[in-house]
């Protein structure tokens, strides 16, 4: 039995329906009537921080770093061809990524739908893995780290994650290394593809101008009944304090390029208030940091960061982090005013004003954000996996107080559960 | 979609490009100039002085505030180059006035904020705030130099630079240190003054709303002499510049520039084809032959800029594979010329080109970048019309964009480690 339910915003004029086919798989759909692109989305429960299960025969099996990822590289793979040969004739653009707890394999279109998530469903439900093109993808890979080992934006970031977690797996590195990756074989990749592949363990968004039928029936094609199985949340020991407070790591840079890390206390948020929670955050970063706050006024008109500045949320129901990133001199002074401002807020409350200014904007933001086929289907995705449900961030954003704010920035900015990056510049030797 | 072209006076022209299935909407100026040292260093300095305030938005955390407040609008200044033009681009999107919840005028509210940041700078007798001049021209440098921090966009710049050492292509689009030292809070006023009074001025509307709004923007200028800068077309050398730049990384980037010929000026859609099927997407010979059968690297591909009739391939590699990767690049461009490719290769970069043309419906920003592109060339088409030209191109059609191609310069910034 399908059963379904229509999630509606009135505050937007929108609405999606969540179906669970028989065969466990939650699929969202969204129709945008209208829209040039349709996209489909199916991600597995999967990342890089699920390095050791117990597979479905019960094994405990542990893998190297940079599994996840190998195997995404590798659905696109099939006993017909490559997966990019099948989308080209339609004109479908596909690709997928993987994440520190997803795997997610997409394409957009504008034509020819059905035939496109017939390809989709079909690499994702039917791996084909041989020694051949397991060896094969190995130099590919090889390649796209080396090429993450250049990048000081990505390298500093990542450094600032291992200072900021002690034994949490996001401390793993999503692509793994050379060797990890040369130590891969097509066993390992499905033992992972068993365990983690499951209806019930992956999750689906179509949006875009499209038949709820067309996707309901490819479905029954790909999907069929399978023994339920429970997918328990993996046990993570992680103290709430940060392992480092600093960190840093040379390269060829021009300037230092700073990440400052702020590790939340409070995990295991689910539904509802994990949405209410995201919401806070993002007001309260913008309050704090953003372009409108005066710490980013200050700063800048005192020349300690350019315009290479951001700041963001990274949340998942395993973590959840602060980031403020950009260039400077200084990053250490750029940290003890970050710290000065967290004090100042605590101590002078919350602007009424500037609350209501950034709400408006965070309003605007999400319905502008839902006009959009893929942008959309990745959110439902991403909300889902995370055990949220994507319209009740506007509900939230509705209900949050000052006073809210307040509790959440307790919980979200402490020194000790900090840690500075900084990617420092080194002369190039001749 | 449909498309209105208005021309209120010389040298200003406002596009109104109609889609009426989003709801939001987007508004672009753009000053347009030849590229050279001058302009391309003006125009960006100016767009770090400039978004730093106005008469009735003297700072940045007011204009921040003010587009928070217009529910989430965004606004950017951005100077960059298109062939041998240097391009001032003010950019805004945002939400339509049906989705106001108080009845505001959101439209209203950011052609204020344009006009605002374009006509009424902050400015004193003597020009531009010395604070603000100096502390976005130090910005500026950072930017410059920090073009370093990306090995991937370094190596592809420092080709173009090379390949085009004495055309006004080789300038980057930033702008150059040396140029930026001639720039004070006067100088920078006035070169501001000339480009409001003589620069080609573009701009362009995506959303739903009939009627003459841009005209508001319109007004403020002054009639100007009606030219926009044509880019130098050359052959490339007889011999390949081969230029190869050691330096401590983990892999190698390897860039190819090529120069285009007449066929490619000529038939816009094969061109694009072309670019498509030789490097352009996940399907193309480079994609599939320098990745997925000799897994060379992670990436391979192909970007043209028209209005110069020139290409860049771009990949990352092993220090020891660049006569391999090289010799690939080469091989598979040379296929296409003889016209080694499949009838399904190039129904499918047919499709694929098409898919992205028509795309552009969804994206207000990709929609006006190609509808000032258009304007540029002196073309008014809509995405139908573009459609049907992608149609109607030939198997020789694209082979014929293809042999003209010549080889001009080959950069190779080279990973070694220590003590190499």
């Amino acid at each position: 039995m399908i059963q379904s339910e229509i999630i509606a915003s009135e505050a937007i004029h929108a609405e999606y329906e969540k179906i669970t086919h028989p065969s466990g798989l939650t699929v969202y759909f969204m129709h945008k009537q209208g829209n040039a692109k349709k996209a489909a989305m199916i991600a597995a429960k999967f990342g890089s921080i699920n390095y050791t299960f117990s597979t479905q025969d019960g094994r405990q099996v542990t893998v190297p770093n940079g599994t996840a990822h190998f195997l995404e590289h590798k659905l696109f793979e099939g006993e017909q061809g490559n997966a990019f040969d099948f989308y080209a004739k339609t004109g479908a653009k596909a690709n997928a990524y993987t994440s520190n707890d997803k795997t997610a394999y997409y394409f957009i279109c504008t034509d020819r739908f059905e035939e496109n998530l017939d390809v989709l469903l079909s690499f994702v439900t039917h791996p084909y893995l041989t020694n051949e093109n397991v060896e094969k993808e190995k130099g590919i890979i090889a390649q796209e780290i080396k090429m993450y080992e250049d990048e000081p934006g990505w390298q500093g970031y990542f450094t600032m994650v291992q200072g900021l977690y002690q034994n949490h797996p996001i401390r793993r590195d999503i692509a793994g290394t050379v060797e990890d990756i040369y130590s891969l074989t097509p066993e390992i990749l499905m033992d992972c593809y068993r365990t983690f592949y499951h209806p019930k363990n992956l999750v689906m968004a179509v949006v875009g101008d499209v038949e709820k039928e067309t996707v309901l029936v490819a479905l029954d094609r790909y999907f069929g009944d399978v023994a339920d199985l429970e997918f328990g949340k993996m046990p993570i020991e992680e103290p709430l304090e940060s392992g480092e407070r600093y960190v840093e790591k040379a390269m060829l840079v021009s300037k230092p390029i700073f990440h400052i890390g702020f590790k939340d206390n409070e995990t295991d948020v689910k539904g509802f208030a994990l949405s209410k929670k995201e919401m806070e955050v993002e007001i309260l970063l913008e309050y704090l940091f953003g372009k409108s706050s005066s710490f980013y006024k200050e700063l800048y008109e005192a020349g300690l960061i350019n315009g290479e500045f951001d700041c963001w949320y990274d949340l998942s129901d395993y973590f959840s982090f602060c980031v403020i990133n950009g260039e400077s001199n200084d990053p250490k002074k750029v940290e003890e005013c970050a710290f000065a401002h967290i004090a100042l807020l605590k101590e002078k409350g919350i602007d009424k004003d500037r609350f209501r200014a950034i709400r408006n904007g965070l309003y605007g933001s999400i319905i502008m954000d839902a006009e959009q086929s893929y942008g959309m289907a990745n959110r439902l995705v991403a909300n889902n996996l995370n055990g949220a449900e994507t319209f009740d961030a506007i509900d939230a954003l509705q209900q949050i107080t000052a006073e809210d704010l307040l509790a959440r920035a307790e919980k979200m900015f402490a020194k000790e559960r900090s840690c500075l990056s900084v990617i420092q510049p080194i002369k190039e030797e001749e | 979609m449909k498309f209105i072209q208005e021309k209120p006076k010389a040298g200003v022209i406002c596009n109104y490009g109609m889609i009426d299935h989003f709801r939001s909407s987007y508004i672009s100026l753009d000053f347009i100039l030849p590229l050279s040292a001058e302009n391309a260093t003006g125009m960006s300095l100016l767009a770090g002085v400039l978004s730093r305030g106005s008469e009735n938005f003297p700072s940045m955390d007011v204009i921040s505030r003010y587009l928070a407040e217009n529910y989430g609008a965004s606004f950017s200044i951005n100077a960059g180059k298109a062939g041998e033009m240097e391009i001032l681009t003010f950019a805004t999107r945002f939400l339509d006035n049906e989705c106001a919840i108080d009845g505001e005028d959101i439209r209203a509210a950011i052609l204020t904020l344009l006009q605002e940041i374009i006509f009424r700078p902050l400015v004193d007798k003597d020009g531009f705030f010395e604070e603000y001049v100096a502390q976005e021209k130090q910005n500026l440098a950072d930017k410059i130099t920090g073009l370093f921090n990306d090995k991937r966009l370094y190596a592809l710049e420092q080709c173009k630079a090379l390949m085009c050492a004495d055309e006004p292509f080789g300038v980057c689009e930033l702008g150059d240190l040396e140029t930026l030292k001639t720039f004070n809070r006067q100088t920078l006023y006035r070169f501001f003054q000339n480009m409001v009074n003589n620069a080609q001025i573009v701009i362009t509307y995506v959303g739903k709303e009939e009627g003459d709004f841009l005209n508001s923007l319109a007004d403020g200028f002054a009639e100007r002499a009606s030219s926009v800068p044509e880019a130098i077309l050359r052959d490339a050398p007889p011999k390949v510049q081969e230029i190869i730049d050691p330096m401590k990384l983990n892999q190698s980037k390897l860039n190819l520039g090529f120069r285009l010929g007449p066929e490619a000026q000529k038939n816009g859609a094969a061109c694009r084809l072309f670019n498509v099927l030789y490097g352009g997407s996940a399907n193309s010979k480079l994609f599939m032959n320098v990745r997925e059968r000799l897994s060379l690297c992670y990436y391979c591909s192909s970007a043209m800029d028209r209005f110069k009739n020139v290409m860049f391939v771009a990949s990352g590699v092993e220090s020891e594979k660049y006569e391999q990767a090289r010799a690939e690049i080469e091989a598979q461009l040379k296929a296409v010329a003889i016209g080694d490719f499949t009838d399904d290769e190039f129904q499918s970069a047919k499709s694929y080109l098409i898919d992205s043309v028509r795309g552009m419906l969804d994206s207000e920003s990709a929609l006006a970048a190609s509808i000032i592109s258009s304007t540029l060339r002196g073309e008014m088409k809509t995405i139908e019309q573009e459609i049907k030209e992608i149609e109607a191109v030939s198997r020789e059609d694209l082979i014929a964009v293809a042999k003209e191609i010549q080889l001009d310069t080959v950069y190779f910034l080279k990973g070694v480690q220590n003590g190499e």
